[in-house]
């Protein structure tokens, strides 16, 4: 997972996202949120539509379960917590149609 | 065969065993309930109660790999599943047909564990009457009736014509809230909504807490839960079957809202999923909360499980017996045997200890006193492992009495009570049968037919209340009828036309000690139930057997009641140590009278046989040592001390040397250690470590006579 600091944050999810692996993938998730509360990222960017929302891009997830899902949800929940807005991108439509079957699409703002 | 195979032999047995044993249970509850029931037929939680009996069942076969016991299970529990879905309705004939199943179960239950002979063709009818009921759709209704007119349908639908068929389909709300290791567990959630996917039209959505620090969670604890819709034609026990091995009671909630499904399906043949949405403030509540709710429709068994806390709840689990584990009598017996070696080494130790001075050794005196008390209370304990409750036994009679009333064409009405009472296992083993007996005699000769009780101003209804109650060191059980009562005269006059020594001035207690003399009965036809007058001196030598006593009152048109006290245990007995010559004995105290020394002149000699005339009354002399052809210090009655004894009447005195002690006395069997010992009881190891002999009082006056 990498997170790139340009005209909008955008932060990459690599791989399978399950049970398996989500305490690895976790450090890294935690630490992209307290580097984007170091760079003040929070307060004004509620929107992500405008500049600066993190984008979560999905591109690189061969794979997601429940526990994967919870993750990703939790995440984005913290983001928000801290006023920090996020969306997802790039969804495979095998991962898109996983998250829609665990039931994540109002957690993740999707639509199916 | 390899040691492998055996290994595998022994611990399937050991499975088996718990299977049969449960089996057992269920289907002691599930007749409980049957004979229990109300006209009205059974309440929610009855009808549950009996649908887990038999579902447990199944499930148990199925898994120890007894097939056969499924058939007639699975039928049995498809019919109570319907009937507590409300498509089929109770009628009173169906508590036969349930305990008809229940037999024929049992039976299976029996081969299986005992090799005993299973009738096939009974399998296959009681399966077909089964089927028949759930293909008519009643046990009254022919053949091929619509079931699903028994489904109470709110009357606006029934008016308008949507409810075609039973199949139609039901609406489903549940949130199911995982337990927080279903992750690591191996759980797959896709795979849970598959399979609920395939019974209908579902949709998840996923919610998370309010709140959740991101910075301090455990990636592999589940947090979320999930609210699903399910439109199906499933029932609820299918949805939950899914669930089983997932989710624990209070980790499902389910309910359904099959009004707006079948609304919607009158107006558009599209699923109502998308435009039905139950009310904002509906409280979604586990299904064993929903009994409460006339509309919350029909509860799963692991929503009884739940509500079996609930008052009045059968079958229910309490925390502690949730908390129980299986152990074999034998473990428990070794135990038990183990405990009383400690306590004769802990008599030894205080025995050995009486020669060293108190003051010099304060603190070993201290400790062994503490290690006495210790002792007992231990002992205590271990004893009352194997106490049972006495509602084992009373448990059985309510579908015997229910029967024999059928039969004979009597109301009866029974009803027990201190169900709780506990006693030891042996003890109840034996008392069953003495029990059965005793109730059977009411049934037939002390109830009255409903016009002759009538006729004598008295209920058409009879009853007979089981009372069982501790009292001391012994249980009571009580058989009471609130029948005829004994007839003094007609007593009398069949004593005389037995032989049986009797007359006009003995006291009633002493005229209803009759009936236990061999072959006394005054039943005027045999019956198949009772009369044949070899019950109830069978019913006195088997309480006898146990050290127990029997005891009858009667009053005419009023009924009887017949005592049975028994002690509480028989691996323990409170007894006095006596010495004959270099031995001991151990002389139960619970017949024991009194301890004299008689005067000279109290002594007699009648038929070359000594007695001592004790307040009127003669009483025969039994020497020990000539009982048991020893030397003896005193061989002189004047000399010696006498020990009255009486049990159920009959009076001896025993010659003893000296008095020794009182102890509680652990039992064992001389028999199964060294042979029987005419007149002895076992035996037991004194503080000494020498063994003393018990006393069998009985037995002693037998070997009087005999000699």
């Amino acid at each position: 997972m990498n997170t790139e600091a340009g005209e909008s944050l955008k932060t990459c999810l690599d791989g399978e996202c399950s049970m398996s692996t989500v305490a690895g993938k976790y450090p890294a998730l935690m630490n992209c949120l307290a580097r984007l509360l170091d760079s003040g990222a929070s307060g004004e960017r509620n929107d992500c539509s405008t500049s600066g929302a993190l984008l979560v891009d999905l591109t690189g997830v061969t794979d997601i379960d429940a526990c994967g899902c919870q993750l990703l949800a939790l995440f984005l929940s913290g983001l928000k917590q801290n006023n920090i807005s996020a969306q997802l991108t790039n969804i495979p439509d095998t991962i898109r149609s996983k998250i829609h079957f665990l039931g994540f699409d109002s957690e993740f703002n999707l639509s199916h | 065969m390899t040691q492998s195979d055996q290994n595998n032999n022994i611990d399937l047995n050991q499975f088996n065993q718990v299977f049969f044993e449960e089996c057992a249970e269920h289907l002691a509850e599930m007749e409980q309930i049957l004979v229990s029931l109300p006209d009205e037929g059974p309440d929610e939680e009855q009808l549950n109660a009996i649908f887990r009996a038999a579902h447990s069942i199944k499930g148990g076969a199925g898994i120890f790999g007894f097939q056969d016991m499924t058939v007639v299970t699975h039928v049995l529990e498809s019919l109570l599943d319907r009937m507590r879905n409300h498509e089929i309705p109770f009628s009173t004939a169906m508590v036969d047909l349930f305990l008809e199943a229940g037999d024929v179960i049992s039976m299976q239950l029996a081969g299986h564990r005992d090799g005993a002979f299973v009738r096939q063709e009974a399998i296959e009818q009681i399966s077909a009457k089964l089927q028949q009921v759930i293909d008519a759709g009643s046990l009254d209704a022919p053949a091929g009736s619509a079931s699903a007119a028994m489904i109470p349908v709110p009357e606006e639908i029934a008016q308008s014509g949507t409810v075609a068929s039973e199949h139609s389909d039901q609406r489903y709300e549940l949130v199911f809230t995982p337990d927080p290791d279903i992750f690591r567990r191996g759980i797959r959630l896709e795979n849970l909504f598959a399979e609920l996917e395939e019974l209908g039209e579902l949709t998840v959505t996923a919610g998370l807490p309010a709140t959740t620090d991101f910075n301090s969670i455990d990636p592999e604890i589940c947090v979320c839960s999930w609210r699903m819709t399910l439109v199906t034609t499933a029932g609820e026990a299918d949805i939950r079957d899914i669930f089983e091995f997932v989710a624990d009671l209070d980790q499902l909630q389910l309910r359904t809202v099959s009004e707006n499904v079948r609304e919607i399906s009158a107006s558009d043949d599209s699923k109502a999923i998308a435009t039905v949405t139950p009310p904002e403030n509906t409280r979604l509540m586990p299904t064993g909360e929903s009994a409460a709710d006339p509309a919350g429709a029909a509860t799963g068994r692991r929503a009884y499980d739940k509500n079996e806390l609930a008052a009045g709840a059968y079958g229910r689990r309490t925390s502690e017996a949730e908390s129980s584990i299986r152990v074999g009598v034998t473990k428990v017996d070794q135990l038990i045997n183990q405990v009383g070696e400690l306590v004769i080494t802990q008599l030894m130790l205080a025995q050995t200890a009486t020669v060293l001075d108190p003051v010099l050794h304060e603190n070993l005196h201290r400790s062994l006193l503490q290690l006495e008390r210790n002792t007992r209370d231990l002992q205590q304990s271990v004893m009352s492992i194997r106490l049972v409750p006495i509602s084992i036994v009373f448990s059985r009679f309510p579908r015997m009495v229910r029967e024999l009333a059928a039969k004979l064409g009597k109301q009866v009405e029974l009803k027990t009570v201190g169900d709780t009472t506990e006693l030891d296992k042996g003890l109840i083993e034996k008392i069953t049968d003495p029990l059965t007996h005793l109730v059977r005699n009411c049934m037939d000769h002390a109830l009255e037919t409903p016009e002759a009780r009538i006729a004598a101003g008295k209920e058409p209804c009879g009853t007979i209340t089981l009372r069982a109650s501790q009292i001391g060191g012994r249980i009571v059980i009580d058989v009471i009828d609130d029948g005829a009562g004994l007839n003094r005269a007609k007593i009398l006059a069949k004593a005389a036309e037995r032989g049986i020594p009797a007359s006009d001035n003995m006291s009633d207690e002493e005229v209803w000690q009759l009936i236990f003399a061999p072959g006394f009965s005054t039943a005027e036809c045999v019956t198949d139930i009772s009369g044949r007058g070899v019950g109830m001196d069978v019913v006195l030598r088997n309480v006898q057997s146990m050290s127990g006593r029997v005891n009858i009152s009667s009053e005419p048109g009023n009924g009887t009641r017949v005592t049975i006290s028994l002690p509480l245990t028989l691996a323990i007995l409170d007894g006095l140590s006596v010495a004959v010559g270099q031995e001991k004995f151990i002389i139960p105290l619970n017949s024991i009278v009194e301890s004299l020394q008689p005067a000279p002149e109290s002594l007699k000699t009648v038929n070359g046989g000594n007695v001592v005339h004790v307040r009127g009354e003669y009483i025969p002399i039994i020497a020990l040592y000539e009982l048991f052809n020893m030397d003896a210090l005193v061989k002189e009655p004047g000399k010696g001390i006498l020990i009255l004894i009486d049990v159920e009447g009959e009076k001896a005195a025993l010659l003893v040397d000296a008095l020794l002690d009182e102890h509680q006395v652990v039992i064992k069997s001389i028999e199964t250690n060294y042979r029987k010992v005419e007149g002895t009881a076992g035996a037991t190891i004194l503080g000494d470590g020498r063994v003393a002999l018990i006393l069998d009082v009985n037995s002693l006056f037998r070997m009087r006579k005999q000699k």
